[in-house]
């Protein structure tokens, strides 16, 4: 039983060197996807109207910013760096979704304002016709 | 004896990993991306209008759930998870704006033809009360009189009855708005002459002061009196004599309108 447990220990440094191997190459970090993710932002910005209520464009922020401080880390691993591009690419998507939902809430208003516009032209249209 | 032991020591190792593995146990952001695909592909805007943000999302789905139950990489089956989720909340979002957006072009076509239908109405309107100010064509321009109803005997006080055609003139000469107009002013032949001048001047002055209250700029308009000239009706007779104590106005139209290019049909 003892000798069983020595073994699969002995294992681990096998392991860890393996994982060396892999630090040893020098990561690469995902600049593209943080500057995707930053442009996606502009954007949103430019069509959010009500900043206070976007949560997906408060989270896009929060998230480039996480992303931004894995990769100004010089100690960071390759692990972070992966974790830095799930953030962007997570970023990209939800301020694309706090565009979206402004353009599709602005797309509403408009549709809402006409059809009051049209209802009331036709109200006056019917009481001079009954005139 | 030792290498057996290592072999079912291994085997039950990956056993124990693959029963301990949460393969059986929901992943929450897994749960949470399956709802968000299922509503944006039961969402028939969707389907019109954003298909392709579908697919991704139903592709991120897929891979989400590779990577939880054969790589049992929870890190990656989350992140793929919140893009299934996200790609979905986008497909709905953009859909919803398309649709909009051509619900809205609809009720303006509608609008269009309303508004057209309004308009056209406000001109045969337009027509008939101008007809009643009995439309002349002359060299100079379109005549439009208002008379009966706007001074009593020996005055320039328009009178309340006075107010219903000088405000269908007002909108007229609003919509119109490129043409000067010149107001005259006409009397009866009752009572001096040089009076008459006068008062017709002041008959003139008070329908221009009028018309300016219903905001006609008074740039746009003259005014003239003419005292007893140009009787429209014989003076022997009280009702001529009513008819003749009027005002008459001139539009100097240098492109005449549209309205008034039919009344002259109309008139002829």
């Amino acid at each position: 039983m003892h000798s069983r447990i020595r073994i699969s220990v002995s294992l681990l440094p096998a392991s860890a060197v393996l994982l060396v191997a892999c630090t040893s190459n020098p990561p690469e970090k995902p600049n593209n996807a943080l500057a995707t993710a930053q442009q996606a932002i502009t954007l949103a910005n430019r069509e959010v109207t009500q900043k206070a209520q976007s949560v997906p464009l408060y989270e896009a922020e929060k998230k480039l910013n996480q992303a931004r401080s894995i990769i100004g880390n010089p100690d960071a691993t390759e692990e972070d760096y992966a974790r830095a591009r799930r953030l962007a690419e997570e970023a990209t998507l939800d301020a694309r979704l706090a565009q979206a939902q402004a353009a599709a809430y602005q797309a509403q208003a408009r549709k809402i304002e006409l059809g009051e516009t049209l209802e009331t032209l036709r109200e006056n249209l019917q009481l001079e016709g009954a005139e | 004896m030792n290498r057996r032991a290592l072999t079912c020591l291994l085997v039950a190792a990956l056993l124990t990993a693959c029963s301990a593995t949460p393969m059986q146990q929901e992943l929450p952001a897994l749960e949470r991306a399956r709802q968000a695909v299922a509503a944006a592909a039961a969402d028939k805007e969707v389907h019109g209008y954003a298909t392709v943000p579908l697919l991704r999302s139903q592709d991120a789905l897929r891979a989400a759930q590779t990577a939880w139950t054969q790589e049992e990489d929870r890190a990656r089956a989350e992140h793929l998870a919140y893009m299934a989720m996200r790609h979905a909340q986008i497909a709905q979002a953009l859909a919803a704006e398309q649709a909009g957006a051509a619900q809205a072009e609809l009720i303006m076509e509608q609008l269009n033809v309303l508004q057209l239908q309004a308009r056209s109405h406000q001109i045969e309107e337009l027509k008939e009360q101008l007809s009643k100010l009995e439309p002349k064509q002359t060299a100079e321009g379109i005549v439009l009189t208002i008379g009966d109803v706007l001074f009593a005997f020996d005055s320039a006080e328009l009178s309340a009855a006075a107010d219903a055609p000088l405000d269908k003139l007002a909108s007229f000469l609003r919509e119109h708005a490129n043409d000067q107009v010149r107001i005259e002013g006409y009397t009866d032949s009752v009572g001096p002459m040089a009076y008459n001048q006068q008062l017709s001047e002041r008959r003139a002055q008070s329908v221009a002061d009028a018309m300016k209250a219903r905001g006609i700029a008074s740039g746009r308009m003259t005014v003239a009196g003419y005292g007893e000239a140009n009787p429209v009706a014989p003076n022997s007779t009280e009702a001529g004599r009513a008819r003749n104590r009027r005002v008459e106005f001139v539009i100097l139209g240098a492109g005449v309108p549209e309205v008034i290019g039919e009344l002259q049909g109309n008139v002829r």
